[in-house]
Order: structure tokens, then sequence, then C-alpha cells
């Protein structure tokens, strides 16, 4: 059993005919230890589908319409207040874009991991026997405070933190843009949660310290076994992390295909544009491809396939009849009827 | 002649540590740098955020007063010049800006924003000439001419970068200085302004100082490249041979972390250890010695020179060959 699984998701905003559908028909799952990436461009509907993952979507003025999102085997659009708190941190974790605009400034990030820690009573740490010695772990008869410090402190070792005893006194205004980042991926693993959605977690970070980050995240999928949705609009991240990758336009899943053949042989159009409009480094090219016209906007949808407008590979019938996700190959689905 | 160039160029911003300390210590954004553009050329300019290359493009436009060194485009010295002569040498020296929401008055058409220009410096004789030239440079920038009535809200990000586009081309440029115009975008409508930018080039003549931190774009645009670390040049060669054959350790690293692709590459990544250090105490000796994976006992004390170590590739390194 798949430990995400997103069954023909629906999401609007607004009401009656004004409603705006933000994800429509949505199907993605996500295995225990596996990494996969969703890309989109802004407006494709990618964040909200994977915050709807612990309804952190406020309903209203969100409404989830139809579909079901079984998370560790239990449907989370039915979870009570009570379950929906312990599933977020406890089952899934977020780590978003601007990590200086996700920590409280006015806290010692310290106090900010400990917190989290508190209100999710840590289980026995579920890491790998060799970092079990190399990590300390808290010994019995200490004071409970004394406890969650060497947690913390353990916690930011974990995300590779230099002299964590003296960072866990800093406000998030001291330290750097990778360091608030990695302060923020501690924070999501303080509750050891077997998701972490990673909301475009590199975007606002210099290519070097993308490049850490992305080392991080790889190794502590590795150490700790968890499973992670990672959020983009590179492809080339893609290329770095990814097992599977899902493609949004517009709303909806365009392509969801293993990474490395998405990349090597994309199959939809959209995808296709979206790879050649992309300089490559030390690529000889004369001029980019890029796509005509603009994501978009989804109160304004084009009829039919919603990329037609912009489709190179566009047939008459493409304006009317809606495509279907179809299954192509095994474990490629494509949303276009024209993709050979 | 070249169209601009820059000799020695200093902008040190003062940090005070309260109302009435005097300023004891001085970030050093930009830091000794010279440079030259040929008219019609591209010069690409990268390095990551807090290395000074954004203060660098604004100083040139003189939008930051330099702290010494000295400007010359088209042989004037533009660092000493005031009010009316700067104002006409700025007509020649435009800027596009990277936040196509925040470098866009809100209140004004976007008619509104692109006349502004014309009329500060009188390039219209009448109304009916305005109009024309408003529709003509908007439809330069692939823009249709009755969106000249609309408001900047009502354009996509791409549009609005069009806009800001056409507000430099008002006043007929021969240097534009794009401080990261396509970052904010998306990447489908990236190649779309990329592209744009490309065939305005070649249709007027203009030379771009291109800033991005995006070393593919960069590369793409450009026809040498100037790589910028802590406030310092280090390393300037021709865009092909900085990618394929960088010779300074942080160019290097800088290009093996760009996530490519191409699945089946077989690049080797080379993840720096730490943050880039304060400008206000940066580093003895090389400023990039404390993360350099190659650095040797000297590079801690000697700050290595910009020199030659190849036909036309600088790099400011004392190990580079």
């Amino acid at each position: 059993m798949p430990l995400l699984e997103i069954k023909n998701l629906r999401l609007e905003f607004g009401s009656g005919e004004n409603a705006v559908r933000a994800v429509d028909d949505v199907s993605l799952s996500i295995e225990a230890g596996e990494t996969v990436c969703l890309v989109g461009e802004s407006g494709s509907g990618k964040s909200v589908t994977a915050l709807s993952i612990a309804r952190l979507v406020p309903s209203p003025p969100a409404r989830y319409v139809s579909g079901e999102i079984r998370l560790d085997g239990r449907d989370v659009l039915k979870m009570s207040k009570v379950e929906l708190r312990h599933i977020r941190g406890g089952v899934v974790s977020y780590v978003f874009q601007e990590p200086g605009a996700s920590l409280n400034p006015v806290f010692r990030v310290g106090n900010q991991i400990k917190e989290t820690l508190k209100l999710h009573k840590p289980r026995t740490p579920n890491l790998s026997p060799s970092d079990r010695e190399r990590v300390a772990k808290p010994e019995e008869g200490h004071s409970r405070g004394r406890t969650y410090n060497e947690e913390v402190i353990r916690l930011l070792k974990l995300v590779g933190i230099p002299a964590p005893e003296l960072r866990l006194k800093d406000y998030p205004h001291q330290l750097s843009g990778g360091m608030q980042q990695r302060v923020m991926i501690a924070m999501a693993l303080a509750s050891q949660p077997k998701l972490l959605v990673a909301d475009e977690p590199t975007t606002a970070l210099d290519v070097t310290i993308q490049a850490q980050m992305l080392d991080l995240l790889r190794d502590l999928k590795r150490r700790l076994g968890m499973s992670i949705l990672l959020i983009t609009h590179s492809l080339g991240i893609v290329g770095d992390i990814a097992d599977r990758v899902a493609v949004m336009y517009a709303g909806q899943l365009v392509e969801l295909a293993p990474a490395k053949e998405l990349l090597r042989r994309p199959l939809h159009p959209y995808t296709q544009a979206l790879i050649n409009s992309v300089p490559g480094l030390g690529a000889e090219t004369q001029r980019l491809r890029a796509i005509p016209g603009n994501v978009p906007q989804l109160d304004a949808l084009p009829s039919g396939c919603r990329f037609h407008p912009r489709c190179p590979k566009a047939q008459a019938d493409c304006s009317q009849k809606v495509p279907g996700l179809i299954e192509v190959e095994s474990n490629r689905w494509v949303r276009c009827p024209y993709w050979k | 002649m070249s169209l601009l160039e820059v000799r020695n160029l200093l902008v040190h911003f003062p940090v005070s540590h309260g109302l009435f300390s005097r300023a004891r210590q001085f970030v050093k954004a930009v830091d000794d740098v010279s440079l030259h553009l040929e008219p019609r050329e591209t010069l690409g300019l990268v390095g990551e955020s807090g290395c000074g290359k954004t203060t660098l493009g604004r100083a040139i436009v003189r939008l930051i007063e330099p702290t010494a060194g000295s400007v010359l485009f088209e042989g004037e010295e533009i660092t000493r010049l005031a009010g009316a002569q700067l104002r006409a040498r700025r007509r020649k020296l435009q800027m596009i800006f990277q936040d196509p929401y925040g470098s866009l008055n809100p209140r004004m058409t976007a008619g509104e924003i692109v006349g502004e220009a014309i009329d500060i410096h009188k390039l219209a004789d009448s109304a009916e000439a305005r109009r024309k030239r408003i529709a003509e440079l908007l439809k330069a920038v692939g823009l249709d001419p009755m969106h000249a009535l609309r408001y900047p809200h009502e354009f996509s990000g791409g549009q609005r970068q069009r806009i800001g586009i056409a507000r430099a081309l008002a006043v007929e440029p021969k240097l534009i200085v794009c401080d990261e115009p396509v970052s904010a975008l998306d990447v489908s409508v990236q190649a779309q302004i990329v592209n744009l930018l490309h065939d305005l080039q070649q249709q007027r003549g203009l030379a771009y100082l291109f800033i991005a931190h995006d070393l593919a774009v960069v590369e793409h645009i450009s026809r040498r490249v100037l790589v910028m670390y802590l406030g310092k040049v280090v390393e300037l060669s021709g865009a092909k041979s900085v990618v394929r054959a960088p010779k300074h350790p942080y160019t290097q690293a800088l290009i093996s972390a760009v996530p490519v692709v191409d699945p089946d590459s077989k690049r080797q990544r080379i993840v720096l250890p730490g943050d880039v250090p304060s400008p206000i105490n940066p580093p003895s000796g090389c400023p990039f010695h404390p993360r350099c994976p190659v650095a040797e006992a000297r590079c801690k004390k000697e700050i290595p020179a910009l020199r030659e170590v190849a036909p036309g590739h600088w790099a400011a390194c004392h190990l580079a060959k």
C-alpha cells in the first residue's frame, strides 16, 4: 500500500458560477521511501495539491469537491480536527519556499524547534544504527528541558548546522538563507514524519546553497527512510533528485512518469515544450524555443485541452474534447491523445 | 573606443552601530572592479546573492554613487556629471529591473509609463507623435498598442516585463543594464523575454550588461561572462570558455552546482561547504579560500590578482593554469 494515495482530487475556490477549480482530477501516489517531484509553473495547482495532503488549504474559501486523500491508510478528507492535528507533523511535515518568512522572527530558533518537539512527544528516533552511535541519545534521568535541548542539538546536527550548541540561541535574522532553510528542515524532521513535503525549498537560495540543500535532502531520505514530495518549477532539480515526476498544467496532471524516462523522452507536448524552452548549460543553441502565450488564468480556462492554445501539435478537435489521463506505457501516464 | 569602460570601481557602504556612532566598518559591495563593454555586445555578470553584481550595475547607471574609481561612457567620465549633463547621459544608459511587479507604478497605465520617459527627455514634439511613438514601442516588445490604456495589474508577469523593456527603449539607449530580468518569470515565459532581448539587440544595436544568477541563461545570451565573488571579479572570459573550461575554483563549483535536465549527465558535482562570508569582514588573502577545495597556505595571505591565464581568459586565482 502506498504511503500517500490521492485519488481524483477536485478542489475549488469560491462558490457557484464564480468557482475556480484550482485542482482538477489529480491522482498521485507516493510509496514509502520514494521521492516524487511535482513540476509546474505558477498557478498550475501544485502547491494547493501539496497543501491539501494535510488539509492545510483553509475551507472555506476552498472546497474539496470530490476525491480521496489516503495518507498512511486513512482518508484525510474525512478526518476530525483532532486526527488532523495528529497527522500534521506526525505523518506529514512541510518545508516552504521562504525560510525567512516561515520562521518566527522574535523567538530563538532552538525554541522554535523545541515547540514542535513538545507538541509531538517524539517517539524513539527512527535513525540507522550508525547514526544512533554517532549522535548521543538523551540519557535517562535528565530533566525534560535538558532532554529537549539535546534533541534540538541532535536535529541541528542532522541537518548539517555547524556548532549547533551556539546556533540554537540565534534568532532567525542571524542566520543565512541556507541556514534558515536547514532550521526549517530540522523543525519538519522533529516530529519524525513519514512524508516530507518541500514546496520550492531551494527557489530562494543560491545555486551553490541549492546544491547543498539537495544533497541534504537525499542524505536524510536515505538515513531516515522517509518519502519526499518536492515541488519545483526547475526540471534540473527533477533530474537531480526525483524517482518519479508529475507534471501539472492549469490544475491538471498532464504527465506522470519515472524521472529519468520523462527527461529522456517526454511524451506530453507541454513537457516537451518546457524542456525545450530551458537553455542548457554548455549547449549550442541559437534561439530559445519559447512557448507562445501565457499560462491560462484559472477563471478563464480554454475549452477542451487546457494546453491547446499554446500547443504546437494541437489538432482540430483539441479545442473540444477534454483529454483524459491515459496509461500509454507501464508507469507512464499522459493527458494527450496525440502523444505519439 | 569601448562603449563603456569601468576602471577600479569601488562602492563601499558604511555600517553604523547606532544613531550617533560613527561608521567604522564598511561593506565592500564592489571592490576594485574593472570591465569594458563594446557596442552591440552582451556582457553577462554572474554571482551569488551578496556578491555585488546588482550594486555594480546600479553604480554604472549612477543610481548608487560609486565611492571611487571611474566609469567612462563613450569616453566621457560620468561619475562626476550632475544635473542636466547627467540626465542627458542617462538617456543612453537605461536599466531593466528584476521585479516586473515592483518596478511599474500601479497608478499609471502602460502608455503613461512608457510616455513618461519620452516626456522627460522631450522626445516627441506633438501629442500625436507621442502617441504614435508609444504604440510603436509597445509593438516592438510584442504588446498590442491597445494595451496602452491598461494598468500594470491587468498584465501577466511576462507582459509587465515587456512594459519595463519598452520604457527602457523609449529613450533610444545604447546600453541597457538588465538586472535579473527573467528571474521572477515562469520558465515558459523566460524564453520569450530572452528571445525578445536578443531580437531587440539585433534590430537596435543595443549593448547589454546582463546580470543574472542563472548561468545557463547568461551563457546563452552573453558573448563574454564576468563572475563575481564578494565584490571582486574572479573570472572573465568568453561565455563558452567560462562554462566549458572554467579556471577559477569558484566558477568550477558554481557551474557544477547548476542542476541539469539531462539524466545521463556524468558531471561530478562540487558542493562548496559553508556560506558566502560577510562582505564587512571578508577573509584575508583570497576571499574564496575558506570554501575553496584546492586552497594552499599562500591563499590565506596573498590576494590573487586578476591575470590572463589563457588568451582572453582572466582569473583571479594563484593556482589557475
